[in-house]
């Protein structure tokens, strides 16, 4: 590889802390989607009566209970394993039981986080299918790191439209929809407008001027520090643990195309 | 293969993978809703309107109802939850349901509330509202056998449902 740092084994270790974290969360909360919990299989079903019968032969077999749990096992283990033999294998297993887990939850159990879990777990099976060539192992990475980049200017750009992105009041709402009780000081902090019209515009920023982080890995380094804090900042405040541990693996790749790319 | 040519392969696979899940950001049907992780928009929390609010009310015969109880909770917070958040993260998948069934409910017409009523999501809430009104059904009038119904309304209207479900048996 062109740059001196191989970020496979740190993108591999990152993404397997967090499939475990989400498999172990997913096991604790099994009996909501069990026979008798809220998202019963024979209830979502419903939505794929349409699909080709050996499709839904198939949804039928791995996600109905108890089905699903070993699936979820199944995951586990490979999540486990894999970076210790990150072979195709697993990363086609893991890539799967994450698909079929989406599928379970009607697309996400938890948003974005699923989505850029794919996205790495995809990057890094299109990096384990190279034997002698070099190429397929550049394509994931660079993969990875080109969705990552688009995930944060995309949702900058699309945040900009918005008045109550650029005039802060979205703050107080957000605090609303969070899964913890905000303190009230916080509350009280974010609810002034210079405090919710900067912490918005930090955002924006941050977010809208990310594609800068690939052309020099000094710049990179102040980006992917700024947004471990963001993510952070999210999981203390919003509960988004799986958004923290999900972009936090794709940030190996992103300093390596800025190594890559600044030569 | 020059770096610059797999940069600009995977660029442009990107590019046109994220242009196509924007210009088409809802898939024509559930079951292609169900593989839409496979093609992120990477469009989250911009226009953030809070979940909507679900309420349900029991009875012991079907007719005299107690008043409607919010459903939902804040999780406590505690430093294990910044690693493993098992219970927040049920809220927000809790959170998307009712925020999809609002969607569903404001695309049907008056006439259809019994095609709502037998689709995918209505039966999760109503699963939903069943599951909560059992976990405390220590707390209040006895549940089993009785009967429940349960409300959808934006946040911060408790009083101004778009949505009441008719009522239904409490499951054993």
């Amino acid at each position: 590889m062109n740059a001196d740092f191989n970020p496979l084994p740190w993108i591999a270790v990152i993404v397997s802390i967090s499939i475990v974290i989400q498999t172990i969360e997913l096991l604790l909360l099994r009996k909501q989607f069990s026979d008798d919990g809220i998202w019963q299989w024979r209830i979502v079903r419903g939505d794929f009566q349409n699909l080709p019968a050996l499709v839904r032969i198939f949804l039928d077999f791995t996600l109905r209970m108890p089905n699903f749990v070993v699936v979820l096992w199944l995951r586990l283990f490979a999540a486990i394993a894999f970076p210790f033999f990150a072979s195709l294998v697993l990363a086609i297993v893991l890539l799967l039981t994450t698909l079929l887990i989406s599928v379970r939850w009607r697309g996400a159990f938890n948003g974005g986080s699923d989505s850029m879990t794919l996205v790495v777990l995809t990057g890094l099976l299109i990096a384990t299918t190279a034997t002698s060539s070099i190429e397929p192992v550049l394509a994931g990475i660079i993969y990875i790191a080109i969705q990552s980049v688009l995930s944060y200017f995309i949702a900058g750009v699309s945040k900009l439209k918005f008045r109550h992105w650029r005039d802060g009041s979205v703050l107080v709402r957000f605090l609303d929809a969070g899964s913890y009780r905000v303190p009230p000081s916080l509350r009280n902090v974010l609810q002034t407008p210079t405090a919710a019209v900067s912490c918005c515009w930090a955002i924006l920023i941050f977010e809208l001027l990310f594609p800068f982080a690939l052309l020099d890995w000094r710049i990179c380094l102040a980006f992917l520090c700024a947004g471990t804090l963001f993510h952070l900042g999210n999981n203390l405040v919003f509960g988004l643990n799986r958004f923290f541990f999900a972009w936090l693996a794709t940030y190996p790749a992103i300093f390596w195309c800025s190594v890559a790319l600044g030569r | 293969m020059e770096i610059s040519n797999i940069v600009t392969v995977v660029v442009a696979f990107c590019l046109l993978a994220t242009c196509f899940s924007a210009l088409f950001p809802a898939p024509l049907s559930p079951a292609l809703q169900a593989f839409r992780a496979l093609f992120p928009t990477w469009r989250f929390f911009d226009d953030l309107a809070p979940s909507p609010q679900l309420f349900v009310r029991v009875s012991s015969d079907g007719t005299q109802f107690d008043g409607w109880r919010s459903v939902g909770s804040k999780c406590k917070r505690a430093w294990w939850r910044l690693i493993i958040n098992p219970g927040g993260n049920l809220s927000l998948a809790a959170a998307s349901l009712l925020e999809r069934l609002e969607i569903e409910t404001s695309s049907l017409s008056e006439h259809d509330g019994e095609t709502l009523e037998h689709s995918t999501t209505f039966l999760l809430v109503k699963a939903l509202a069943q599951t909560e009104i059992q976990s405390h059904s220590s707390q209040e009038a006895p549940t089993q056998g009785g009967y429940f119904q349960f409300q959808l309304c934006q946040f911060g209207t408790p009083n101004e449902p778009f949505l009441i479900s008719k009522i239904y048996r409490v499951l054993p």
